[in-house]
């Protein structure tokens, strides 16, 4: 049996609350299977590539690039097999990222299917309607329609044929002098954000959701400082001869200290709404990572439980160079924005002693890791000088209570203890 | 591969992981850390691009050798060579 099926704007974080569909990368009749990426999104962080969620065919495409919605806001429909939704029933989180219980739609009444506490935030952060049309620019450039010999993403192609942009005259800061996003929001009228407003917004939306996390979730805090005097042994020892491509960092270890400790407590891994804690069945790590022109991006490593410490560090290593280099046309995937569990923040690099994350809603918790330094150690009643980071917690209230996250924080400091058991 | 190639592709991995670094603005005796704002993670990124564009090993006892461009110039022309 058919089902439609609404694929919506997805909710990329706490503090995203509308994105703009660049290109569909999918025409309707076309087959997608799980995974495809069908659309280029981009949000007032970044461009995104979105993927789908089901397998099955396009049957509608509703919103047409380039436009701005409303988290939410049905893009397209997609008909699937009952069979696919079962499946994707059976997959929890791991395709819609948050989902609670996927709802198909009959053809003829379209509905919103994604139950996303994510973007319940989002949409509470925004009172814009669904549709921003976008605007007609006003000021064209030279009409030129052989912009066949110049270097440029199709993407940027496409923009610029819906502004009348005359690829030609435009300087490009890519490689080999081609023309990427970046060169065309710095010459666009007011139809895209220049990166200055793109710097704003984006500092507002991680505003809004900011205050509002700190407004309604009562945090409470909690540290440790850590020895990992053994952690570091363990590490010179497993980079021995290593390549850059197989070097693993302390954070690599950090995590999977995390995750190991999380199944042993799972009060602090999942989402609270709607009154009450629903803890996750997977535990996908978001990690904080900076951006260098500012603000910061939070891509997930998913099921990190069953990820090897070199598999984590891989998958750590390739999310950050795609976070940060996104004028080469690299993005980072819908997939990796969402369904975040817990959230990671690692300030140590930037000689920060210890750090207190405000959560990304609707998680419970977020650990922040300071720096490696230098301490005198106290063994067997003699002083040594050995290495210690800070690990801190925070924590809400409505879930967790100070012993239960004491308990945690110790399990945590007892698995760094045992690298080799990571 | 000659120094000046060596050089373009050393300020090529920089740009990986910088994009927006210019090479003019790069002391090439001082940290290469310090002078671009790279992270630990960014670190690695440069040397394993470098890696791949020059095809020349670096293991991590070499990664002190990387501590400057000038450093780094020296170690590559030498493994080169």
């Amino acid at each position: 049996m058919k089902k439609s099926i609404d694929i919506t704007m997805p909710s990329l974080g706490a503090d995203m609350s509308e994105g703009m569909l660049v290109e569909w990368l999918i025409k309707v009749g076309d087959k997608v299977k799980h995974g495809d990426i069908i659309a280029v999104l981009e949000t007032q962080k970044c461009a995104i590539d979105m993927e789908a969620y089901h397998d099955g065919i396009i049957t509608q495409l509703l919103v047409q690039p380039v436009n701005t919605v409303s988290v939410g806001s049905v893009l397209a429909r997609i008909e699937i097999e009952e069979k696919s939704l079962n499946e994707s029933k059976n997959q929890s989180i791991s395709t819609e990222g948050i989902i609670k219980e996927p709802v198909t739609t009959e053809q003829t009444t379209p509905e919103k299917i994604i139950d996303e506490p994510v973007s319940l935030l989002a949409e509470a952060l925004t009172e814009k309607p669904l549709i921003k049309s976008q605007k007609k620019s006003t000021e064209k450039l030279n009409i030129n329609t052989k912009t066949n010999r110049v270097l440029a993403s199709p993407i940027v192609r496409k923009i610029a044929k819906a502004q009348q942009l005359d690829l030609s005259r435009i300087k490009g800061s890519g490689p080999n002098g081609g023309i990427i996003l970046k060169d065309i929001t710095q010459i666009a009228p007011k139809t895209r954000l220049t990166e200055g407003e793109s710097l704003t917004n984006m500092r507002s939306a991680i505003a809004a959701a900011m205050t509002k996390s700190k407004q309604e979730i009562p945090h409470f805090y909690l540290s440790v400082d850590l020895p990992i005097n053994k952690a570091q042994q363990w590490l010179q020892q497993a980079n021995k001869d290593k390549t850059p491509q197989t070097h693993i960092l302390l954070i690599a270890l950090v995590l999977k200290a995390v995750a190991i400790s999380l199944q042993k407590y799972p009060q602090l891994n999942g989402f609270y709404q709607k009154d009450h804690f629903e803890p996750a069945s997977e535990i996908n790590i978001a990690n904080v990572i900076s951006l260098r022109a500012g603000g910061v991006v939070v891509p997930a490593l998913r099921h990190v439980e069953q990820l090897s410490v070199p598999e984590i560090m891989a998958t750590l290593r390739d999310i950050t160079r795609r976070s940060r280099a996104i004028e080469r046309g690299e993005r980072l995937r819908s997939s990796e924005l969402m369904g975040a569990t817990i959230t990671i923040t690692n300030m140590g690099e930037r000689g920060v002693d210890q750090v207190f994350g405000i959560i990304y809603p609707p998680q419970v918790a977020i650990i922040g890791v300071g720096k490696v330094k230098k301490v005198p150690q106290v063994y067997d009643e003699k002083i040594d000088i050995g290495e210690q980071i800070t690990l801190c917690l925070s924590a809400d209230h409505r879930v967790v209570d100070g012993m239960l996250a004491a308990k945690f924080l110790n399990s945590l400091a007892k698995n760094l203890q045992k690298p080799e058991q990571l | 591969m000659n120094s000046t190639e060596i050089e373009r592709l050393i300020i090529e991995a920089i740009k990986e992981v910088a994009p927006e670094v210019e090479k003019n603005t790069i002391d090439f005796d001082e940290d290469i850390r310090e002078e671009c704002d790279l992270d630990s993670m960014d670190f690695i990124n440069y040397l394993a691009a470098l890696q791949k564009s020059t095809g020349i090993k670096i293991i991590e006892g070499d990664y002190p050798k990387f501590h400057s461009i000038n450093s780094a110039l020296a170690f590559l022309n030498d493994k080169n060579s």
